[in-house]
């Protein structure tokens, strides 16, 4: 692999692992405060990309539909909330898991029915069509270089809000002990409400840039996403966002790499390689590398 | 006090047995009088339903068994039915269509192993066994060190193994073709036969249940650490749980490709696992019979709603295709189970005598009354407060 290419393959893999590490962070901040693995974050996801679809076919310019996608993506979010997993408060784990499968399954099948099977395009605004050439002939796509600046911000952004403000320092007292934040006079409500809507926020991002990435939007294109964005929660550590955004950088070089260098009869069983590492992990250290919830272990 | 009750306990246990005997030959004749209807008066497509409503009866038992018992939630169940489908294929595929041009990846004595001269039923049965063996075999495998977990983790880790098996299915085109699929398998499968099985089904999950390792595996579902300190072995009782309920799987993967006469990797992922899911919840986490009734209910739902899904005329009502809506109203209907009824139809219980009204043998052996509630996932996450914290 020539210099070139390896710089070319170093920020296709960064942007992988950014798209990845915007919807890690939203399942795993919903994980620490509720315990709910929630499949159907992958459905708020598709929903962003149906709708820019949708917002670009009534012939709205791109600064236009862009922002409303992702507001209908976060009202998406924050009606799947209120609907299927509040009155489930306090349920069993597995039980939110089995509901959070069912939203993702009516989801799917419901844009199927209005939206159709056959994929669409995803209108890619202008300015994101094309390649860049950086010095030492390193070619990278438009998309590639604003999905790792987008999420970049983004990430600095939420840094922020969790750290600084009374919502997020609320937010992370409810994660740490759901109990004890309640006697402190922490409404929950409000954190698992914002924890969705933040959630669904950056994932109608991630669904711009994913559909920039891939292309075409169809009714079950939320469900990889998720799944990776999954396996990098769990090498990050259920439940620890840091954890997630390290874990979805590893799972992104992790993936791009793999198909680099492994030969060729072997690339296309990326998958059973990227689970049975998922399988690994959950044995040795099922608490990842940054989580510091106790395993489940007997 | 406690050892009268326990007396009168099993007094009642061993009456309530019996008339749980009677109930099963009860319902075994019925079953296998409705076998007898299948086979000699429906049609070709009511046969299929029949005997697609008794396989499915065989994969929700299995899942029940793991699932409903241990409380060790396991999402690859559908992995081990694509194993007995893909192994049972490579059984009984007549060796034409097995030769190196086609599947080249297949073992010389595999490509050569004729089935096609023996009786069909005799085959067929080879078939269930070898594949019921070899998914009994990978779930050992697998399930030595998974059966470790509990609760998302073990989820989650046996999802990870449903989408290796669906990788390896989908990529390993020497041996199955990927996504193309196997087909040319013998249509075999009689309503007898899938009835038989779902009956085995069905008397191995009660007789394990009401053996001591049944016992460990509910009391290791209960409370983890208070069965464990009387001396239960719960990885041996959850292993034990996970490979019969992988045996049945394989085997009911064999009936199906023997039914169908075609396997492809897209029938054995999420969209199968989720409605085998809904079949047990819908019956009841720990209930067999509510498996079996599940299994019913939702093999012939969707056929029911097939219509819709072609569009057509309801009444007055007309309307053109409307493809996904019965996945929606499963879905809608999953969740609405989920918040108003989350024990499923029977709870704990099963289909007998003492399901209305009445209670059943163990509730009564309790001596109080049984939580039926929190059916599903152990407590072991539930830390015990700390005064002093």
């Amino acid at each position: 692999m020539s210099g070139a290419e390896f710089g070319q393959q170093f920020i296709n893999a960064l942007s992988l692992g950014s798209i990845y590490a915007l919807v890690a962070i939203g399942l795993a901040m919903v994980f620490a405060i509720l315990r709910l693995i929630n499949f159907a974050h992958g459905e708020t996801l598709m929903i962003g990309a149906v709708a820019s679809v949708l917002l670009a076919e009534r012939g709205l310019p791109w600064p236009v539909w862009a922002p409303l996608a992702v507001i209908i993506t976060v009202l998406s979010g924050a009606l799947i909330e209120r609907i299927a997993y509040r009155p489930l408060r306090g349920a069993p784990d597995v039980t939110l898991l089995l509901t959070s499968l069912a939203v993702s399954i009516g989801l799917q099948n419901g844009v199927l029915l209005t939206f159709g099977s056959q994929p669409r395009a995803f209108p890619t605004p202008e300015p994101l069509v094309g390649q860049i050439l950086l010095p030492g002939q390193v070619q990278i796509s438009r998309v590639n270089l604003v999905t790792i600046l987008t999420a970049i911000t983004l990430m600095i952004v939420f840094t922020w809000f969790v750290t600084r403000t009374q919502t997020g320092v609320a937010m992370r007292a409810t994660a740490e002990n759901a109990m004890a934040a309640r006697l402190m006079g922490i409404n929950i409500n409000t954190v698992i409400v914002t924890a969705f809507l933040l959630g669904a926020a950056l994932a109608g991002v991630a669904a711009l840039l994913w559909g920039a990435r891939v292309g075409r939007v169809e009714y079950n294109m939320g469900f990889i996403p998720v799944l990776k964005a999954f396996v990098a929660t769990v090498i990050g550590g259920f439940g620890s966002i840091p954890g997630a955004v390290l874990g979805a950088y590893i799972l992104g070089f992790g993936e791009i790499f793999l198909v680099a260098f492994l030969p060729d009869a072997l690339t296309t069983y990326r998958d059973a390689f990227i689970f049975s590492a998922l399988i690994l992990i959950l044995l040795f250290r099922p608490q990842g590398i940054l989580g510091s919830t106790e395993a489940e272990k007997i | 006090m406690a050892a009268v009750g326990s007396i009168q306990g099993q007094v009642r246990e061993r009456s309530g047995a019996r008339q749980h005997v009677l109930l099963g030959l009860v319902v075994l004749v019925l079953g296998a009088l409705a076998a007898w209807f299948a086979d000699a008066t429906l049609n070709g497509y009511r046969q299929q339903l029949f005997i697609l409503c008794a396989i499915y009866s065989v994969v929700a038992v299995a899942l029940a068994l793991t699932s409903g018992f241990t409380g060790v939630f396991s999402l690859g169940q559908i992995g081990f039915l694509a194993i007995g489908a893909y192994v049972s294929a490579l059984l009984s595929m007549p060796p034409m269509v097995k030769q190196p041009m086609l599947l080249p990846g297949l073992p010389e004595w595999l490509a050569n192993f004729d089935s096609t001269g023996w009786h069909p039923q005799a085959a067929l049965l080879f078939a269930c066994i070898i594949s019921g063996l070899v998914a009994a075999l990978v779930g050992a495998l697998v399930g030595a060190p998974l059966m470790r977990l509990s609760g998302n983790y073990v989820a989650v880790a046996t999802m990870g193994f449903l989408i290796i098996v669906h990788s390896i299915a989908v990529n390993w085109d020497e041996v199955t073709r990927g996504a193309r699929g196997l087909s040319q398998i013998p249509t075999t499968t009689t309503p007898w036969v899938a009835y038989i099985w779902a009956a085995v089904a069905v008397y191995v999950a009660l007789r394990l249940r009401n053996s001591p390792y049944g016992r460990s595996m509910i009391a290791s579902r209960e409370n983890l650490i208070a069965s464990r300190s009387i001396g239960v072995s719960v990885l041996r009782s959850r292993l034990l749980a996970f490979v019969v309920s992988a045996f049945l799987t394989g085997v009911a993967g064999s009936l199906l490709a023997h039914q169908i006469g075609t396997v492809a990797p897209s029938g054995f992922y999420f969209a199968t696992t989720f409605t085998v899911i809904i079949m047990v919840v819908l019956g009841g986490m720990g209930s067999i019979s509510g498996a079996v009734v599940g299994a019913i209910i939702m093999t012939i739902m969707p056929e029911l709603m097939r219509p819709l899904e072609d569009g057509g005329q309801i009444g007055p009502l007309e309307f053109g295709a409307l493809y996904g809506i019965s996945n929606i109203i499963l879905a809608i209907g999953f969740i609405l189970v989920m918040i108003f009824r989350p024990q499923g139809l029977f709870g704990e219980r099963e289909l007998g005598l003492g399901l209305f009204g009445r209670r059943t043998p163990q509730q009564e052996w309790a001596g109080e009354d049984i939580n039926v509630t929190p059916t599903m996932a152990p407590g072991v996450d539930e830390p015990i407060p700390d005064p002093r914290a």
